[in-house]
């Protein structure tokens, strides 16, 4: 009911005011007079449409157009059209500058969401590719990776698959060229790159021989690294270059063009399982595959549900079926796509509908030029009309101008966004996946057109309609000197004037937003501090480099040692993973104060392992307890420290973790207890936009037996007085001369992992921000165009106020009234809209509520002022007239 | 006030008044045509001359408990222009009765 009034009332705008009331009432009476009477709202619209029309239908308007509309008039009326726009420069080039923004900035977001999420994966058949994942509801895991276990299961024992794959990116050393390289390698089961169809450009993929522990060592290489290392050498092949100090011998290169998911490797290694010794956990890998013709992804599915319990009975390990019921253990197949573009959808989107926006706010600026301008016109059509020109040819000519003034728009506009594509390629490199694949298409300029035209035909039929009607006789009779101008027309400018300031209202908001989200981030503690001066590296250190872990452990020291020994350097650590790096590691944890019961599944935490001073030199501050020293090193001391949330998770205060002990996960007899010795603040290790992750950190060297065991790769964090950057080169030639072998890989500030972890919420936040201040500009070169022009028009009466004895305050405050009445409505007709809109993006949003009081009252508090000073300037302008020139104007 | 293109519509709208239709969506229904084929209809008519339309009375609305509707009554120009509609009526059954039917197959 209420949204047939709203549209009654809308269409109503169209009846001549005199038998508008009447023709409300009409409607109304007859829609509540039948209970089907919403079925039949619609015809509202032509019979609203025959009574400003005088008399014609849209059908006989069509008609009358399309007979108008031949082949010879529409070259005269577009050639008329151009030689108008010509003679009217500075309009023009306004108009077609503002649509140029509007519809430049959405088709450039357009671009962006074309390439990556419309455009299909650039592999054969890409829709049935699947991401094999599983899920353990039960231990709080939405994800659980692929298991070496659940693979071999699939690849023999699949229904529903026609290949099955599985892979994992790692960083390799290679050692032989120049001078020894850490690259980006990804491992593969000999079935995935056939699986994805895409054929090597030279040589060929791995074969099964190759992919098992008997198999001749092999190596696949990536197109950019084929490049840089051998110049694009086709003889490469069958050449053998030594990684992780094994010999491979190339035996094929990928294409230019081919990436591996997110991925751009510099080497494909195959994984060379050896079937017999695989188990059902170490749920570390990716797995990919093709689903078998005709199948569903519900159905593969069922599938991987159904081959679960035959792995675990396969592979034998700490699992049981029981376990694995408990935890509510299960497939999750979902399309690759989903693995490759994560979940950028949702920022996407959110800035497709911000730059809609600003395209309204440009079009009703346009519109309202138009106006102006078609009043200017009002005695030309006027006597065009009394001369026998027909009214939906002046309609047509009229809409004629503002296509052609939108497709300019687009056209320029297409330039702007080719720029803003580059820009935003460069401004948000890491946060977007798929960049390669963002560009201008055909489905790109498709898009701009339709957009061209519908801006065209938005700002072109207002005027067009309001003035497409025929009140020949009045017009030339107004059209005389000084008319004063119809309400409707002053009505219709002032809805555009707050519908302007009503959307850039809303993008203000959703900017502040955004803006509050990055304080937010911001301000979180992530477990480190001054991350500008902290360098970190890894070195990895494989067996052909070290054969026993007691050189290994040598090989740290030494490089600790001749790191910390650098000028400016304030001290140095050591661990497997710096807090944010990406290299994460989980595994099963026991807690001797809280057993479970021996057919559950532990609970899964994050772990690290670390050297003495670990927490001191990343600036993590000790809450209870001591740290991890060298002494507990230099034992193997059973010894273990976590975090604050770690500690809460199990007593009610970080100082009673101490003293507790925990173990991994292993058969209750076997089980080795450490001591909770030191808890430390929470760590954001997964980005300051994620929860924190509780962690447990194990001391570097543990005993085993007799032996000794340490991680054979590892994370060096220094902690410099100046620039870390400056560092770089000595710290290279400090681990070098240790061991020449030895690469370093991941070099980087850790500020820098901070920064990636919010380049999301800072990328969103520059391009709304951008979008926020273009629709805010507009907007108040909206309100200042309607006030000017009101000035304009009541000159002559301001003039006469004046010589009445009015003040200049007098003046001034009725022009300023006007517009504040403007901006008013604006600002609460906004406020409402964006208390709804800015739901829509909770999802982005991170430590703000999408309705936020603060962020509301100051972007209203903004936009109203600006809007007032931008109708304050032709109120002065107003209040300086000199009375008598101001009556004798016109 | 003059003539009128005497099409199917308005011959419709026209028997349907004459039969005695009175309320706008009533015509519309006893036509069987949509609302906004009706309604323009309707106006062209009212501005030839051949109907007029008024508001019904107050107490008729309080009555049929509704809001007041609008009218449209025959003028004595509108029941000559019935006859018309009539014959144009005829005409259509003529065709229609008349129609041979469409052969099958391609034509």
């Amino acid at each position: 009911m209420a949204l047939q009034r709203i549209w009654l009332r809308t269409v109503a705008r169209l009846v001549p005011r005199e038998q508008r009331a009447d023709w409300v009432e009409e409607w109304e009476a007859e829609l509540t007079a039948r209970a089907d009477g919403g079925r039949h709202a619609w015809g509202a619209l032509p019979d609203a449409w025959y009574l400003r029309m005088g008399g014609r239908t849209m059908g006989d308007w069509l008609g009358d157009a399309s007979a108008s509309f031949t082949a010879g008039s529409l070259v005269a009326d577009l050639r008329y059209t151009m030689r108008r726009l010509g003679r009217a420069p500075l309009f023009t080039v306004v108009t077609v500058l503002t649509l140029a923004a509007g519809i430049g900035s959405n088709a450039a977001i357009f671009s962006v969401i074309n390439g990556v999420l419309l455009e299909p994966l650039p592999f054969e058949d890409p829709e049935t590719l699947v991401g094999v994942w599983h899920t353990a509801p039960g231990l709080g895991f939405d994800d659980v990776n692929q298991s070496p276990g659940l693979h071999f299961t699939y690849v023999t024992d699949s229904r529903a698959f026609e290949s099955v794959g599985m892979w994992d990116d790692r960083n390799v050393s290679v050692t032989g060229l120049d001078e020894p390289q850490q690259l980006t390698a990804v491992y593969v089961t000999h079935e995935v790159l056939p699986l994805l169809g895409v054929p090597p450009v030279v040589g060929r993929t791995f074969t099964s021989e190759e992919d098992s522990p008997s198999g001749a060592e092999t190596v696949v290489l990536g197109f950019g690294w084929w490049q840089d290392a051998f110049a694009g050498d086709p003889s490469v092949i069958g050449r053998t270059i030594s990684i992780n100090g094994v010999a491979r011998e190339v035996i094929g290169v990928m294409p230019r063009s081919f990436r591996f998911l997110r991925y751009d490797p510099a080497v494909y290694l195959p994984f060379r399982f050896d079937e017999s010794t695989v188990t059902m956990g170490d749920f570390s890998y990716q797995g990919i595959a093709r689903l078998a013709e005709g199948t569903t992804i519900e159905q593969a599915t069922a599938d991987v549900d159904r081959m679960v319990p035959v792995a675990i009975e396969r592979y034998p390990g700490p699992f049981t079926v029981g376990m694995m019921e408990e935890v509510g253990f299960a497939g999750q197949v979902r399309p690759l796509k989903n693995d490759v573009i994560g979940d950028i959808g949702s920022v996407l989107w959110v800035l497709l509908g911000t730059v809609g926006l600003v395209l309204l706010i440009a079009c009703a600026n346009v519109a309202n030029l138009f106006m102006v301008r078609a009043e200017g016109r009002h005695r030309e059509i006027a006597v065009r009309t009394a001369m026998g020109a027909g009214r939906s040819r002046i309609t047509i000519q009229m809409l004629l101008e503002s296509l052609v003034l939108g497709i300019g728009g687009g056209v320029v506009g297409l330039g702007l966004a080719w720029l803003g594509v580059k820009l935003l390629v460069r401004l948000g490199p890491g946060s977007i996946p798929r960049m390669e694949a963002i560009g201008i298409d055909p489905l790109v300029l498709a898009f701009t057109f339709l957009l061209s035209v519908f801006a065209g035909l938005l700002f072109g039929l207002l005027p067009a309609v309001q003035y497409g009607r025929s009140d020949l006789v009045g017009s030339l009779r107004e059209g005389g000197r000084g008319g004063s101008e119809g309400r409707s027309r002053h009505a219709a400018r002032n809805a555009l004037v707050v519908a302007q300031m009503s959307l850039a209202l809303v993008l203000l908001t959703a900017s502040g937003l955004m803006l509050r989200s990055f304080q937010a981030l911001r301000a979180v503690e992530p477990g480190v501090t001054d991350p500008a001066h902290l360098l970190t590296f890894r070195v990895t250190i494989p067996t052909a480099q070290a054969e026993t872990d007691e050189e290994v452990i040598a090989t740290y020291r030494a490089i600790a040692d001749r790191v910390s020994a650098i000028p400016g350097v304030v001290s140095t650590a050591m661990g497997t993973s710096v807090t944010m790096d990406g290299f994460d590691s989980n595994d099963g944890l026991a807690v001797e104060d809280f057993p479970v019961a021996e057919d559950v599944l532990p609970p899964i935490r994050r772990m690290k392992s670390i050297g003495a001073g670990f927490h001191e030199t990343l600036g993590n501050p000790l809450l209870a307890g001591r740290a991890i020293g060298q002494a507990d090193i230099d034992d193997g001391a059973p010894v273990v420290m976590v975090t604050a949330d770690f500690a809460r998770d199990y007593w009610p205060t970080p100082a009673e973790a101490v003293g507790r002990r925990v173990a991994r996960y292993t058969q209750p007899a076997e089980t080795e207890w450490y001591e909770i010795i030191g808890v430390v603040g929470a760590e954001f290790d997964d980005g300051t936009s994620q929860p924190s992750v509780p962690t447990v950190f194990w001391p570097q060297v543990q005993r085993v037996g007799d032996g000794i065991r340490t991680p054979r790769s590892i994370a060096f964090a220094v902690r410099t007085t100046g620039d870390p950057s400056g560092l770089i080169s000595e710290a290279r030639a400090a681990v070098w001369s240790v061991n020449s072998d030895l690469p370093l890989a991941r070099v980087a500030t850790v500020e820098e992992f901070v920064r990636n972890s919010m380049a999301r919420t800072s990328f969103t936040m520059v391009l709304l921000m951008i979008a926020a201040g273009l629709a805010m500009f507009l907007g108040s070169v909206g309100i200042y165009g309607v006030i000017s022009y009101v000035v304009t028009h009541r000159t002559r009466e301001i003039g006469v106020r004046m010589a009445l004895g009015a003040a200049q305050s007098d003046v001034l405050s009725m022009v300023l009234r006007q517009g504040g009445r403007l901006v008013a409505a604006g600002v609460t007709i906004g406020l409402v809209a964006a208390a709804g809109l800015t739901q829509l993006m909770a999802s982005v949003l991170f430590g703000v509520r999408p309705i936020d009081v603060p962020t509301f009252a100051s972007v209203a508090g903004v936009l109203s002022i600006v809007a007032l000073v931008a109708s304050w300037l032709p109120a002065r302008r107003a209040s300086s007239l000199d009375p008598v020139a101001a009556l004798r104007s016109e | 006030m003059g003539s009128i293109r005497m099409t199917q519509v308005t011959a419709l709208v026209l028997r349907a008044i004459a039969s005695g239709y009175r309320y706008g969506f009533d015509i519309m229904e006893a036509c069987g045509l949509p609302s906004g084929t009706v309604y323009p209809a309707l106006r062209r008519l009212e501005k030839a001359g051949k109907l007029a339309s008024s508001w019904e009375s107050e107490d008729e609305a309080r009555e049929a408990g509704r809001p007041r509707r609008r009218v449209y009554a025959l003028t004595t120009e509108g029941e000559a222009a019935v006859v018309e509609a009539e014959r144009k009526l005829a005409e259509v059954q003529r065709l229609l009765a008349g129609m041979p039917p469409a052969p099958t197959g391609d034509a």
